[in-house]
C-alpha cells in the first residue's frame, strides 16, 4: 500500500525522509504531485512520533511550493489509485492550492484561567449553571478575539468550546509575511482577556484550509 | 514569528492531534484502504495529552 502525505504543485526534487525513516517519493499526475511512501505494510498507528513525522514531511515540502496536507493515516492501494484521485479532483485541488499559496496556518487556542477551569461540582443545578456560565464566557472570548484576528487572515475557522477546558480553538490562514504582525496582535489581545489565556501555535501547513468549502 | 520559525516552532500534542486527525484533504470512498479512526485515536491520544503537552521530545 501507499501512504499519502500531501498533494502539491512544487517541482523540487529535495530528499525528504518520511514515516519510519522511509523515502518520500513523488507521483505526478498532470500539474499536480502527490507525495507518498510506497510499500507500506500497514497503515501507521497514530502516535506522537508518527503524527510528528507526517507533519514534518508536509512542513519540509512547503518550502518548495504550495501543498495541501492529507488527513493523517491516508493509505491507498497503489500509484494508480492516487493518480485517479488527483485526476478526478484536479480542479478543486488546484483552486485550494492557489488559496493557500504563500500562506501558513496559525492556530489560536484559548484556555481558561481562574475559576472557569474548575470542574463544576455538587448538585445537578450547579453543574448546569457552571456549564452555561462557561458557554457565555467562551462566547465573550470568541467575540473579542476572533474577528480581530480574522482581519489579519485571508480565511479563518473558529470552533467554540470544543472541549470543556478550551473556550476557543481557531485557525487562521495568514500570508507568510504577516505572521509577525499576527503574533504581535494576538499577544496584545491575550493581555486584554480576563478569563482566558491565548496559545498561538504554528506556523502549520494549511490543515484547516485544505477542503474546498466546509466553511 | 518569521520564516526561521518554520523549523523552530514548538509543536504541542493537542494542536497536532486536532489538525492531523481533524483537518487535511480527505479521500472518501472505497479507494481509501485506511484513514485513522478519529474517534478511537482521539480517545487514546487525549489520555496522553493529559500527561504531556509538548511533543518535541517524542518527535525528535
Amino acid at each position: 500500500m501507499i501512504y499519502v502525505y500531501a498533494i502539491g504543485d512544487g517541482v523540487s526534487r529535495a530528499r525528504v525522509v518520511g514515516l519510519d525513516g522511509r523515502a518520500v517519493e513523488r507521483v505526478t499526475e498532470g500539474r499536480l504531485t502527490a507525495f507518498v511512501t510506497r510499500d507500506m505494510e500497514r497503515p501507521p498507528e497514530p502516535t506522537p512520533a508518527t503524527l510528528g513525522a507526517h507533519d514534518e514531511v508536509v512542513m519540509s515540502l512547503m518550502v518548495d511550493g504550495a501543498v495541501l496536507p492529507m488527513r493523517f493515516g491516508t493509505v491507498l492501494r497503489d500509484d494508480a489509485d492516487i493518480r485517479a484521485v488527483v485526476r478526478d479532483r484536479a480542479d478543486e485541488l488546484v483552486q485550494a492550492l492557489d488559496r493557500v499559496r504563500g500562506r501558513v496556518e496559525l492556530g489560536v487556542r484559548a484556555v481558561w484561567r481562574g475559576n472557569h477551569a474548575e470542574p463544576p461540582a455538587a448538585s445537578g443545578g450547579d453543574f448546569l449553571r457552571a456549564k452555561l456560565r462557561r458557554r457565555a464566557a467562551a462566547r465573550m472570548v470568541a467575540a473579542e478575539v476572533h474577528p480581530r484576528l480574522a482581519q489579519l487572515a485571508t480565511d479563518a475557522r473558529c470552533s467554540l468550546l470544543p472541549r470543556d477546558d478550551t473556550p476557543l480553538a481557531a485557525a487562521y490562514l495568514v500570508d507568510r509575511v504577516r505572521c509577525g504582525e499576527f503574533e504581535a496582535h494576538a499577544a496584545e489581545l491575550a493581555e486584554e482577556q480576563p478569563d482566558a489565556e491565548l496559545v498561538v501555535s504554528g506556523p502549520w501547513p494549511p490543515y484547516s484550509f485544505s477542503e474546498p468549502t466546509d466553511a | 514569528m518569521t520564516e526561521s520559525l518554520v523549523r523552530q516552532r514548538e509543536v504541542t500534542l493537542v494542536d497536532l492531534v486536532d489538525r492531523l486527525l481533524g483537518g487535511g484533504v480527505v479521500i472518501s470512498g472505497d479507494i481509501t484502504l485506511a484513514v485513522a479512526d478519529v474517534d478511537l485515536v482521539q480517545v487514546s491520544l487525549r489520555a496522553l495529552i493529559a500527561s504531556v503537552d509538548t511533543v518535541d521530545e517524542a518527535v525528535r
